[in-house]
């Protein structure tokens, strides 16, 4: 009998100490922030502007969700917090944050510095996309997204399609931490911006040189061909290529509106570092099969498609392009092939008794495109 | 009443004590001098700890069906032989109130900012000692039980393998040189702890007169691979910089995660994580218990006693700012006690034998 009231009375107290008490949180005491931007501001200051939901019950358990945009500067992400909480009802919550958008200012002055908060506390949610923005990140934030679904929302939704399409690579603050840090590596960071009428883009990627934007974006094709030179396929990539016309068609107006659209379904690559023995010239020769189906191939003359013709003509304006993109990571200084890395494990030694970062600009850097056509569609 | 164990049961125990709160930061920790090749570390650990096991299981056969506690009276006599075990005792009670201080402080770190340390201590005390007041059967039984959750940690961590990984980051092989990864490989036998339970639960064994080298091999390789795996993932997940910096990387990993469905996969991996931790603290306990008596009633008021003990050493050390130096001083010290010694034991055993006949028990 003793033993079962003490045993009573332990469960008491046990049950008595259950953590619900000091570590509960109710959602309707939140302000749910679900997308940052950051800007640099004058004396190395940061200014943010957030997006926070609202959630309004409309009973049954139905809630109408709009959001809301706050805006306030201060020296560190954590200080604009207080001041931003200070603002708001409720204690705001950074714990689901679906993007972060940083401006192309902030970004050239680095941004570590200012997202550590994020990586330090134990909540920080880190699966959050990134991305650069061309101008200020709060107008990017501030736009007024047509359907009433908030606007952070869409921008994770148009990243998400884009990923998907290789157009932009997938990051997030996870994956960010490592790469700006690994060494013989730099990273590149997707970038949105405004058009004239008002929407967005995201179709651009922004080059890093070292823990730094530089500054450098590639164009949506030359974003496309720098995902496939890193072996980073996605589901699929849509290559539009301008129709290499037959010589009397060429000097018509209709030719530059001609486009074959490749679509690769599978990417085959090989990337080899070598050192040259005599002249320690550092080569990278990086070599790319793309498998894939002609999906749009708009000709007049109606004919059968001449495949090894064609194959040709794409290999040809692939590779033009794959080694602009080449020249433009070699000025901009960035090294997202991670030729350094391979180097790193390669050629320890050479690693060691150079600076790579100024070693960088100096590499050969070899590019080529192969095409394999494996099917045209439905039609011939 | 029988309390004896089968062997997959001791497997078990000793698989559950040594895995613990130690492999959650044990991959920066190694990195910090072992760089990339952090991973032979660990493998050089599970060597090391592999020798040892050779000599508890030639020490345990010459002595069947005795405790260490056993051993040590028979050698060194009833004086001598019980002020070893009391400082086994004060070993294991210290060993305890350390993990248990690092495990409170990671769920207060992790999961339970605002619960006051005391609580959660008494959570963690309160379910260990309730496990721990019973016969090594029923512990042996729950260990077997929750090792289920192994397989699911496992299984968690494949989705890793979603991330990017750089095998790069451990490339090239041997490069941080043979003192670093045995500087390394000391840490790793620090967070492999557990191993010694060998020592005072092998003697409940069915059997145990025959060789129990292959289950003890078993479970070493077991915890080593396990321990390799992790930290493994951690080097190609993590760069060294981001490595070095993380305390918990083993948690951290899981922050880069999203599904659908979860999120958050580093509070759904601690949150199984804490049964091995709780699962040492109780063989701690236990072992605590055995190391000064054999009969069953003064076990449990010795249990008692010793996890009040455990609770307030954790709340001394829970309020302390560095336990640095604590840290230093119990890891070498056990590390001899349960390295050194027995090792001494077992030569002692040699000069015994020509004496008298041991082992006739």
């Amino acid at each position: 009998m003793r033993k079962k009231m003490t045993f009573a009375i332990c469960i008491g107290l046990l049950a008595a100490a259950l953590t619900g008490c000091w570590d509960i949180h109710y959602l309707t005491k939140k302000k749910i922030i679900n997308g940052i931007s950051l800007d640099a501001s004058e004396d190395g200051q940061v200014a943010a502007a957030v997006r926070t939901l609202i959630l309004d019950s409309k009973g049954s358990g139905q809630f109408e969700v709009k959001d809301q945009l706050i805006q306030a500067t201060g020296d560190s992400v954590l200080h604009i917090g207080s001041i931003m909480d200070s603002m708001l009802p409720g204690t705001i919550e950074a714990t689901k944050t679906h993007v972060f958008i940083i401006g192309e200012e902030l970004a050239k002055r680095g941004v570590m510095s200012t997202l550590e908060f994020f990586y330090r506390d134990p909540k920080g949610y880190l699966t959050s996309n990134i991305l650069i923005s061309k101008g200020l990140a709060s107008e990017v934030l501030a736009i007024k997204s047509a359907e009433n679904s908030p606007a952070a929302y869409s921008i994770k939704q148009m990243v998400e399609g884009a990923v998907a399409k290789t157009i932009i690579p997938e990051q997030t603050l996870f994956t960010l931490w490592s790469q700006m840090t690994a060494p013989g590596v730099d990273t590149v960071l997707p970038v949105i911006h405004k058009t004239k009428n008002k929407a967005l883009v995201v179709d651009n990627i922004g080059l890093f040189d070292g823990s730094r934007y530089s500054g450098v974006t590639l164009s949506r094709d030359e974003s496309m061909m720098l995902l496939l030179l890193m072996n980073k396929l996605n589901k699929r990539v849509l290559l539009d290529i301008p129709m290499n016309q037959s010589s009397n068609e060429r000097d018509t107006d209709e030719a530059a509106a001609k486009m074959i659209t490749f679509q690769v379904r599978k990417e085959k690559r090989t990337m080899d570092v070598s050192v040259d023995k005599n002249t320690q010239q550092i080569e990278c020769a990086v070599k790319v099969d793309l498998y894939g189906d002609i999906s749009s191939y708009p000709t007049d003359e109606g004919g059968k498609v001449d495949r090894g013709r064609l194959k040709k003509e794409l290999a040809e304006a692939l590779n033009i392009r794959a080694s602009n993109t080449a020249n433009k990571l070699l000025n901009a200084n960035c090294d997202a092939l991670g030729i350094g890395r391979k180097l790193r494990v390669s050629h320890p030694e050479l690693w060691k008794s150079i600076d790579w970062k100024n070693e960088y600009k100096d590499v050969k850097l070899k590019t080529s495109v192969q095409v394999h056509i494996r099917s045209t569609g439905v039609i011939s | 009443m029988n309390h004896s164990v089968t062997r997959p049961q001791l497997f078990f125990l000793i698989v559950k004590t040594q895995i613990g709160i130690g492999l959650l930061s044990l991959p920066s920790k190694i990195q910090s001098s072992a760089k990339g090749d952090a991973w032979i570390s660990v493998l050089m650990a599970g060597a090391a700890i592999q020798l040892l096991l050779i000599v508890y299981s030639q020490l345990l056969r010459k002595f069947p069906n005795q405790t260490l506690s056993d051993i040590t009276i028979r050698l060194f006599g009833v004086y001598i032989g019980k002020a070893v075990n009391f400082i086994y005792y004060v070993l294991f009670v210290l060993i305890a109130g350390y993990a248990i201080t690092l495990y409170v402080r990671l769920v207060h770190i992790w999961m339970l900012p605002m619960t006051p340390g005391w609580v959660l201590l008494l959570l963690i005390i309160g379910t260990g000692i309730y496990l721990a007041l019973e016969n090594l059967r029923v512990i042996a039984r729950f260990f077997v039980l929750t090792s289920v959750l192994f397989g699911l940690l496992i299984l968690i961590s494949t989705l890793n393998f979603t991330n990017e990984l750089q095998v790069a980051n451990i490339l090239p092989v041997g490069e941080s040189g043979f003192a670093h990864m045995v500087q390394g490989s000391e840490k790793t036998v620090f967070a492999m702890f557990g191993f010694e339970v060998i020592l005072y639960f092998a003697a409940q064994v069915q059997n145990n007169g025959k060789s129990l080298i292959r289950v003890f091999s078993f479970a070493n390789g077991f915890v080593t691979l396990f321990y390799a795996y992790f930290v493994f993932l951690c080097l190609i997940g993590f760069s060294p910089k981001v490595l070095e910096r993380v305390n918990e990387p083993v948690l951290y990993m899981f922050k880069g995660l999203t599904y659908q469905l979860f999120d958050r996969l580093d509070l759904i991996f601690l949150a199984i994580w804490i049964i091995p931790m709780t699962a040492t603290i109780v063989s701690y306990l236990c072992l605590a218990g055995k190391s000064l008596t054999a009969n069953q009633s003064s076990y449990r008021k010795l249990i008692w006693f010793s996890g009040v003990l455990v609770y307030l050493l954790g709340l001394y050390l829970s309020s302390m700012e560095s336990i640095d130096l604590f840290r230093k001083w119990v890891e070498y010290g056990y590390l001899a006690m349960i390295a050194a010694l027995p090792f001494l034991l077992w030569l002692a055993s040699f000069l015994l034998k020509n004496k008298k006949k041991v082992g006739s028990a």
